[in-house]
């Protein structure tokens, strides 16, 4: 596993309108899947579970590389959103 | 048709022949594991063409799974005529399948008949309640006073979202939202493994689905609808306290094939709580601990089982299933399928591929190479041994074929009232794909006949001192390089005065013609001839044995009948292992050259003079005591020259070579100028213009370049012991003896 990791920033409404945008993003940014990927969560106002989907999707590519993917930052809403989706714990269990 | 339907096509066409076995075999032996093949067949084919949206389809299959549920469930007892009415809903699937990409092309009336009987049945089970139509809604209510139920206070949902769920604007989040309003969501498990990792992840697409516990006292109904409009989805309630098989059942059901653990499928499923399982794995540690090693590891299943937590069938189906998907994932590494026209081709440019071989080899003779003459034989062995894989990969078990009789022979039995049974030998024996399939249906003729025909009524076996049930073997094996099929029965056998009195009557035979008892028995292989005196829907349908018979020698087989009246009847047919290449052995006639197919040969003799006078005199010869029958290939096949060596006309021949070939139990010599060994034979069909030609199974280019063509040794044996039999007929007037082997 490298020391390294990514960090990258979201920000706005994460939802099935961006979800592709930001899947390239992320795919762009993070080239190497045995890097630490962390995901700024700070500056976003809504996420549907679309976008969750993505979430879990890059921490299933982390975990299959022997790396982690942290959520940081995450609002209360956003953390409202997860739990009454249940993936909260699955989303944030590499703390 | 597209690439993958045609995939579901002939899956789901395997599939139904599964559920044809499976069904028969139920009716024999009721068994739970029988019962749910047949409904893992049913789920799967509705599941696969719901992939490709034949709605039809899986409409129809979605009610026969419905009524296989019930049966697992024990809601409706497996009777025969349940069994009948599946086997008709199967065939009706097979057909929706067969019309496919045309979905409206069905048979309407069938399909209405089919609904009424199965909804009789579904009626019948008072106890169900009402089935969604929703395909997906296909599990009961509880029963709170069986003892089988589980303990839990709650509904368990298992769902699993469509593809298309996020693009059709639904967000679970509001479906949650809908479920906290019904109750408390005491537990929701997110089954992500359906997930693709990222560079994979077609984003808009959904994958996710979840194991949740409601605490609710809202019905089922209403729980159901917040799931019923999304499309695509798959999803399961188990109310509380629902029984094990409930369980059982949608342990089975669940789509995940990953290794999920068995703590967790039953923690989904609601059979164990978080405490629960936590203590047992802390036990299982400990004792593992303990044992050091000793007795290997105990199964957290055994110590649930042990510990009385969860009931042992429960554990037992969740085994199953992870074995299931090992071994289905093993069948799935083990086979590969391949267009048979492929298998064609391969085994074509193998044929070529020898005859070239061969032809190098002769060349290679003429230069005296030690390294090239060794290379050479070491490419033939290669060459050999690809060829016996490339005509093995054509070979296939008849078993196949002789299964489908099973269907044939109990639905038959029951239309004519009869009782009968039947029994399938050497099913394990291989036969060249094509054969296989021109076989199916003389073979459908001959056991249609033994139904129809041969076996008695009950009541007349049972006067005759028979058993009730009459029986009927199919057997096959091989013999002599050729696979022998026979048909037997136990039934009335076949009376040869009232055959000979129909062939004379229909003017096949004359009537002072005399005829042994075989030769009657054969008669019914003559055209025109119907035993029948009402044509049937079973049988005597006007396409009679005569057809039979030139399709089995289409193939280069050969049919025969045996019969004792009251006793039975023995149908005895042989076929070649393969039309495509054989081994041979050359021989040399006038310097023409002929192969003669080398599983047909015995052995090769050089006749002595005294053994060429005797021939010279009856045209046989006695070989270590036995009268062995002569061709001279030269005169049969017109090869007269210059060289008068026929044994009339000549009586100086000090040595003749003797080719002793058998077919069934009859033995030729032919008589052969030089024998030149063996050699690997291409067979190739005679032209239309030699269809009249007998004597000749085919033609084969040689390594010269040269045709030799091959020897109908079948053919060229019967014709030699109908002559002989004429002979001695005209001799036994004379002298009233007739030699032992012509009987």
């Amino acid at each position: 596993m490298s020391d390294k990791s990514v960090e990258i920033t979201l920000n706005g409404e994460c939802t099935i309108y961006e979800v592709a945008e930001w899947q390239n993003k992320i795919i762009e940014k993070w080239s190497d899947y045995s890097q630490t990927l962390s995901l700024n969560l700070a500056e976003v106002s809504d996420i549907d579970a679309c976008f969750v989907q993505l979430l879990l999707s890059c921490k299933k590519t982390a975990h299959a590389h022997g790396a982690q993917c942290h959520l940081l930052n995450s609002p209360e809403i956003l953390n409202d959103r997860l739990k009454n989706m249940h993936v909260a714990e699955i989303l944030q269990d590499d703390h | 048709m597209d690439e993958n339907v045609q995939i579901f096509v002939s899956e789901a066409e395997e599939l139904l022949v599964e559920m044809e076995d499976a069904l028969l075999e139920l009716e024999e032996r009721q068994d739970d594991e029988i019962l749910n093949l047949i409904f893992r067949a049913a789920h799967t084919i509705k599941g696969s063409a719901g992939l490709f949206g034949f709605e039809h389809i899986i409409g129809f299959t979605h009610v026969v799974e419905n009524i296989l549920d019930d049966m697992r469930n024990c809601l409706i007892p497996i009777t025969s005529e349940l069994i009948t009415i599946l086997m008709r809903s199967k065939d009706h699937i097979g057909k929706l399948i067969e019309a496919l990409p045309e979905e409206d092309n069905f048979d309407a009336e069938e399909e209405k008949e089919i609904l009424d009987i199965l909804s009789v049945f579904k009626n019948a089970d008072t106890a169900a309640p009402s089935i969604d139509t929703k395909a997906n809604n296909d599990e009961n209510s509880a029963d709170e006073s069986a003892e089988d139920s589980a303990d839990s206070d709650h509904y368990h949902i298992s769902l699993r979202l469509g593809i298309d769920t996020y693009r059709q604007g639904f967000d679970p989040a509001a479906m949650f939202k809908q479920l906290a309003e019904l109750g408390t969501v005491k537990e929701a498990i997110l089954i992500e493994s359906a997930i693709p990792q990222l560079s994979d992840l077609d984003s808009e697409s959904c994958y996710m689905g979840w194991e949740i516990a409601l605490k609710s006292n809202a019905e089922k109904e209403f729980i159901g609808e917040i799931f019923e409009f999304l499309d695509g989805v798959v999803y399961t309630i188990l109310p509380p306290k629902s029984r094990f098989s409930d369980y059982k059942h949608l342990i089975e059901q669940l789509p995940e094939e990953d290794d999920l653990a068995l703590g967790q499928i039953l923690l989904q499923t609601g059979s164990l709580t978080e405490e629960e399982l936590q203590l047992i794995l802390q036990q299982q540690s400990e004792q593992q601990q303990a044992e050091e090693g000793g007795e290997g590891t105990v199964l957290t299943g055994d110590l649930l089982v042990q510990n009385k937590m969860v009931q042992k069938e429960v554990v037992e189906e969740a085994l199953e299933k992870q074995k299931k998907v090992k071994t289905k994932k093993q069948q799935a590494m083990s086979f590969v399928k391949v267009d048979s026209a492929k298998l064609d081709k391969l085994v074509n440019l193998v044929g070529e591929l020898v005859i070239n071989g061969a032809k190098m080899s002769q060349i290679s003779e003429r230069f005296d190479d030690d390294d090239l003459a060794e290379t050479m034989e070491s490419m033939m062995m290669s060459l050999e041994e690809m060829r016996e894989t490339a005509l093995g990969l054509r070979m296939i078990p008849i078993g196949s074929t002789f299964n489908r009789f099973h269907r044939v022979v109990r639905d038959t039995s029951k239309d004519l009232n009869k009782e009968i049974r039947l029994e399938i030998y050497g099913a394990e024996t291989e036969l060249d794909k094509t054969v296989i399939e021109k076989i199916a249906d003389p073979l459908m003729h001959l056991v249609r006949n033994s139904l129809d025909h041969g076996i008695e009524m009950p009541d007349e076996r049972v006067r005759l001192g028979k058993q009730k049930e009459g029986l009927i073997k199919l057997n096959a094996h091989h013999e002599a390089g050729m696979i022998v099929i026979e048909i037997n029965d136990d039934g009335k056998g076949l009376d040869p005065d009232k055959l000979l009195n129909k062939a004379i009557e229909k003017g096949i035979v004359k009537e002072n013609q005399k005829l042994t008892q075989h030769e009657i028995y054969n008669l019914i292989f003559e055209a025109g001839f119907s035993m029948a005196k009402e044509i049937s829907n079973i049988s005597g349908r006007g396409v009679g044995m005569d057809v039979v018979r030139r399709n089995i020698e289409a193939l280069r087989g050969n049919i025969q009948i045996a019969s004792e009246s009251g006793v039975g009847t023995t149908i005895n047919i042989q076929l070649p292992l393969t039309l495509a290449i054989i081994d041979g052995f050359h021989i040399s006639v006038n310097q023409e050259d002929f192969i003669i197919p080398l599983d047909m040969i015995q052995e090769c003799v050089t006749l002595t003079k005294a053994q060429i006078e005797e021939a010279s005199m009856h045209n046989y010869i006695t070989l270590r005591d036995e009268v062995l029958p002569l061709i001279q290939l030269k005169r049969y096949f017109n090869l007269e020259d210059n060289d008068t060596t026929g044994y009339s006309e000549s009586r100086n021949i000090q040595h003749e070579n003797v080719v002793v070939v058998q077919f069934g139990k009859n033995k030729v010599g032919l008589t052969v100028d030089i024998l030149l060994g063996e050699t690997q034979a291409v067979i190739k069909p005679m032209g239309r213009i030699f269809k009249g030609l007998n004597g000749f199974a085919g033609f084969t280019i040689l390594g010269s370049g040269h045709v030799a063509l091959v020897i109908d040794v079948p053919g060229l044996v019967k014709d030699v012991v109908s002559n002989e039999k004429k002979y001695f007929s005209k001799m036994e007037k004379k002298v009233g003896h007739i030699p032992s082997h012509f009987h």
